[in-house]
């Protein structure tokens, strides 16, 4: 049994907003696979509820001219069978099919697993590797931002008074490729030890190649590492190379001790290889390693 | 705060309007309200798979779900498959193969196979794997669920 809370469904975006501005312990409720275990925990709460599934303006993918906008309550499922996901964003529909298991993946949606900014969420290392930038609506109106100033710590996220996270844009670029590869402890339904996402614009000509890493569940926050990416970017990638990228990665991250899953030990070794499986994966890294 | 929130729902072909809490999980209400007790509360933390009910076609955990939630859908539970020829099948093949033992987590097994069946033609060993990879056995090592499922989805083709 959950501690006694109100619920409401709006159906309008304005409805949602004003419910959200109005209420001051309001939380928004999308696919409830996060957000109902944190209220399972809770010990005394006199929320109000407020399901915005009703909401259809906020459901499926889209391209623009400059973006693929995928709305806030589109469900993981939905990102795992959207052929233009796959087709276009390898790492992020990857991610998709790595999520959870089936029966969360019908309910869970790619808004809930930004706004709660849990350090190893599936779609944290995709979003921060392609530059993603998040839409809100509140009482001001519409705003956009980029992902890693939204995504701020474990947990919190940059939303003013009465906002909304209602669409993630995914800058479009008909010349990239890319990957996610994880690890995780058992076959089958677990959250990631450590998972990569590589990020490629321009595979073909080695000088104008521009390759871009996030790493998940080793920082408060999906992380990235600007010199690593100028390794990668724009030069041959080798053994050499490869070995130099595995040290000054394994240097700069330092995960938690206090990690269920794995010691941070294991957690600097396995990025670097994931790394690597990305990129020979995609033809960057050729030959024997 | 409400005390009640209305709830027009369709479970098992039958339609219901029930006043309920809004803090019910849509599990609470189908065992507690509906007696529909072959909806288990497993880890009740959406790790087991006990609980799963095919929500509008698709499987979800009951655990994580507001009845509030399932308004306006329907809903069915392993009670709602009882004249179901291609889940007889699959109950048949669970007992054949030994897939069963203390039977806790068998509704939430059949019902996701159930549902695989109903979305994909011929599932794959792969497709079968994803379809159950969120359901927890601890008595059968599941090397007999799946000899089991497999069996059923070559007889249902």
């Amino acid at each position: 049994m959950f501690k006694k809370f109100d619920y409401k469904n709006p159906d309008s975006l304005d409805e949602a907003i004003d419910l959200l501005q109005n209420n001051e312990e309001a939380e928004i409720l999308a696919g409830g696979t996060d957000l109902l275990l944190k209220l399972r925990e809770e010990t005394t709460s006199n929320k109000l509820l407020i399901d915005i599934k009703g909401i259809e303006q906020l459901k499926g993918i889209k391209e623009t001219e400059n973006y693929i906008k995928i709305g806030a309550l589109t469900t993981i499922n939905k990102i795992e069978d959207s052929n233009l996901i796959k087709n276009h964003f390898t790492a992020l529909w990857k991610a998709a099919c790595e999520f959870g298991c089936l029966e969360i993946r019908n309910k869970a949606t790619i808004g809930g697993n930004v706004v709660h900014a849990s350090p190893g969420a599936e779609s944290g290392t995709p979003l921060f590797a392609v530059e993603a930038r998040v839409e809100l609506i509140g009482p001001e109106g519409k705003k956009t931002m980029p992902i890693n100033e939204f995504w701020q710590d474990v947990g919190t996220v940059n939303f003013a008074e009465g906002e909304i996270l209602s669409h993630i844009l995914i800058p479009k670029n008909n010349n990239r490729i890319s990957r996610y590869k994880r690890i995780s402890r058992v076959h089958g339904m677990d959250l990631a030890v450590v998972g990569v996402s590589v990020v490629v614009n321009n595979p073909e000509k080695i000088e104008e190649r521009e390759i871009s890493i996030a790493l998940g569940a080793v920082a408060r926050t999906p992380y990235r590492n600007q010199e690593v990416e100028k390794i990668l970017s724009g030069n041959r990638i080798d053994e050499n190379s490869m070995k130099k990228i595995k040290v000054k990665i394994s240097e700069n991250i330092s995960p938690r001790s206090s990690s269920l899953r794995a010691s941070p030990e294991y957690k600097k070794e396995m990025v670097g290889n994931l790394i690597e499986k990305c990129l020979q994966e995609m033809g960057i890294l050729k030959g024997e390693i | 705060m409400s005390s009640k929130i209305e709830i027009n729902i369709v479970v098992n072909e039958k339609k219901y309007t029930l006043q309920v809490p809004p803090w019910m999980s849509l599990l609470e209400m189908l065992r507690e309200k509906l007696n529909l007790t072959g909806v288990k509360e497993g880890c009740n933390n959406g790790e087991c798979g006990a609980c799963t009910v095919i929500m509008d076609g698709k499987p979800v955990r009951s655990c994580l779900t507001l009845a509030g939630e399932a308004d306006n859908s329907k809903i069915t539970t392993i009670e709602g498959l009882e004249d179901d020829e291609i889940t007889d099948k699959i109950k048949n093949a669970f007992i054949e193969e030994d897939a069963v033992q203390c039977g806790f987590c068998s509704p939430g097994f059949i019902l996701a196979v159930r549902a695989l069946i109903a979305r994909t033609e011929e599932p794959t060993k792969e497709d079968i794997d994803k379809a159950l990879d969120g359901h927890l056995c601890r008595c059968t090592g599941y090397e007999s669920i799946f000899k089991a499922v497999e069996k059923v989805v070559e007889k249902v083709n």
